[in-house]
């Protein structure tokens, strides 16, 4: 009973609030299924977050009364968008209306391209699942260790967040994931190893999902294809998602964020998309301290590029919830973070002025374009692509996004307290996995027109884009 | 483009297959966590702090994390036995995990401690509590 409530309530309020939030009926499979996939996300994601808070209010007495009022507002959500559905009325004269194409079909070899590219990243999930049974190293020293603290201390589980602990438990880390998976051990009531790769197994789909679905929406089935073959033939994806860490669900947050900007840009910024899109990127601050930092770089690129405060308002009051909880966990349960414990005014200002500090970070992370073990030529090909052309096209709100996140990484190197080489070998590769599926959205989307392999018709590339005119 | 992205998909399941087929294969299985610890497990209190020595450096800042070759064995003695709190270098609890690397030095690590033994786990693996002076 208490399994099929927890699923009815994260199933329903994901699907609630995407029918809520897309009115109309889907215009194409892709479609459909992107929505399907932003619903799953979202679901999982509010059913771990309210989790969270329904703990630190009310205890774990509270979880089961969650479940249940999860499944009731998602119903609402479904009942009260009933009827409304239909096809999206045409743009008042005059208006500008953004249009989408789902242009290119994809041959049949690509199909078969794609399947064995899955099929292999399959293989190395299950291989890698069974070869660690505890999941990677961040796995049972964070998130795993998170969990069963969560699932075994009852209503002690403020230990989890206890100082006593090592810093290499990092009790201050948000806990979207050790959410999901002490429900799990909760629901089972047993701790199986298959809870946390499940979960793992889940959001490597969904990262992969999110940027095909809309490649495919959006340019057609062909870029859709080629999108997922470029993330599950980047090597350490697949490591990543088995080694259970956090970076591939944040990965699938910031891919839905994205997403959800793409459908706001095409629809002229309605504000229950950009509501949802700031849920997802919130979604992602509960997830990893990073996502905070992505949820703010989404914000000032949406202003950056559509100049408009309403649509920023909008998005922050998708993104409040989870910045509330995340804020209220910080202040109220967790330890200091460690690059506050170990900063000082005098170590701030002594890396912010060391050019050595600077310089040595930009050698290792023009090593790092090139470190073929975990990124293969991907890294190394998306920048010479950066370059030649798509730095040329009008910006995109992603783009400008995942750019801006890139900068403001290289001061936090820089005047973080710990040793440079140390830090940067250890998170340098989680930070690229965590924005490599909506770059490779933000990338692909504007690049194929520009592309050798055009579709004849096709957008003029910005975004959000307008039908260009039909080649002759 | 379809090209190129293909030709680099190439190039990256034929790293993927190298690691995962050729690379892994030469490394040993790691051994499940809790099997070292679970006899121990269950002699714990249900929640609260015990004490934790090893014959193995801890790594209590990120700047010692490379000259620390016990910082693993700690963590993984932390997830098995979670939610009891494991207290680095505290030997003065009432209950101490004796968790050493080299099974041998588990009795050089008790009387350095001055602790005496309540339950062995194995291979290194012993609780115990302080000696009463």
């Amino acid at each position: 009973m208490s399994f099929a409530l927890a699923a009815a309530g994260a199933a329903l309020i994901g699907a609630g609030l995407v029918a809520w939030a897309f009115p109309h009926k889907s215009s194409c499979p892709a479609e459909h299924w992107l929505r399907a996939a932003i619903a799953a996300t979202l679901g999982l994601g509010i059913w771990s977050a309210t989790y969270a808070a329904s703990l630190l209010l009310f205890g774990p007495v509270a979880r089961g009364p969650k479940d249940a009022v999860l499944a009731a507002a998602g119903a609402a959500l479904l009942l009260a968008a009933r009827g409304k559905s239909g096809v999206e009325p045409a743009a008042p004269p005059g208006e500008k209306k953004i249009i989408f194409f789902s242009g290119e079909p994809a041959p049949r070899w690509l199909w078969v391209a794609f399947a064995v590219a899955a099929g292999a990243a399959v293989l190395a999930f299950v291989h890698d699942t069974l070869r660690g049974s505890d999941g990677g190293y961040d796995a049972f020293m964070i998130w795993n260790l998170r969990a069963r603290f969560l699932a075994r201390a009852g209503a002690g589980f403020r230990a989890a967040f206890s100082p006593q602990m090592e810093l290499w438990a990092h009790q201050d880390y948000p806990w979207l994931v050790p959410g999901l998976v002490a429900q799990g051990f909760l629901l089972s009531g047993r701790e199986p190893r298959a809870v946390p790769a499940l979960f793992a197994g889940t959001f490597a789909a969904l990262a992969v999902a999110l940027p095909a679905l809309s490649l495919g929406w959006a340019r057609g089935s062909r870029w859709g294809l080629l999108g997922a073959i470029a993330l599950l033939t980047t090597p350490c994806f697949v490591i990543f998602a088995a080694h259970q860490e956090s970076d591939v669900p944040l990965a699938a947050f910031l891919a839905a964020t994205a997403a959800l900007l793409l459908f706001a840009a095409e629809r002229g910024n309605p504000p229950r998309l950009l509501l949802l899109a700031g849920l997802a990127a919130g979604l992602g601050a509960w997830t990893k301290n990073e996502g905070s930092l992505y949820a703010a770089c989404f914000a000032m690129a949406l202003l950056a590029r559509s100049r408009e405060l309403r649509a920023v308002g909008w998005f922050a009051a998708g993104f409040l919830p989870f910045a509330a909880l995340v804020v209220g966990f910080k202040l109220g349960f967790a330890p200091p973070t460690d690059l506050w414990k170990f900063s000082t005014a005098g170590s701030i200002l002594s890396h912010a002025g060391d050019p050595l500090r600077w310089g040595r970070l930009l050698l290792l992370t023009l090593r790092r374009i090139f470190f073929f073990q975990d990124h293969a030529l991907w890294v190394a090909a998306e920048i010479a692509v950066l370059i030649a052309w798509v730095r040329r096209l009008p910006g995109s709100v992603p783009g400008t996004a995942l750019f801006l996140a890139c900068a403001a990484f290289a001061p936090l190197y820089v005047l973080q307290p710990h040793p440079l080489e140390w830090l940067y070998r250890y998170s340098v590769e989680r930070i690229f996995i965590q924005l490599w599926p909506a770059a490779i959205l933000a990338t692909l989307l504007p690049l194929v027109r520009v592309a050798a392999d055009t579709p004849r018709e096709a957008s003029s590339g910005s975004w959000p884009m307008e039908r260009a005119p039909r080649a002759p | 483009m379809t090209a190129a992205i293909l030709a680099l998909a190439v190039v990256g399941l034929g790293r993927m297959a190298w690691f995962h087929l050729a690379v892994e294969a030469r490394v040993p299985h790691p051994p499940p966590i809790d099997d070292r610890y679970r006899a121990l497990r269950a002699l714990l209190p249900a929640s609260g702090a015990i004490g934790y020595v090893s014959d193995r450096r801890v790594a209590r800042a990120p700047a010692e994390y490379e000259t620390s070759p016990g910082t693993r064995m700690y963590i993984e003695a932390q997830y098995a036995l979670a939610p009891v709190i494991l207290r680095v270098e505290d030997d003065r609890a009432a209950l101490v995990l004796v968790n050493a690397a080299a099974p041998a030095s588990v009795a050089a690590l008790l009387d350095h401690r001055n602790l005496c033994p309540v339950a062995d786990g194995g291979r290194g693996a012993m609780l115990s509590r302080p000696r009463v002076r």
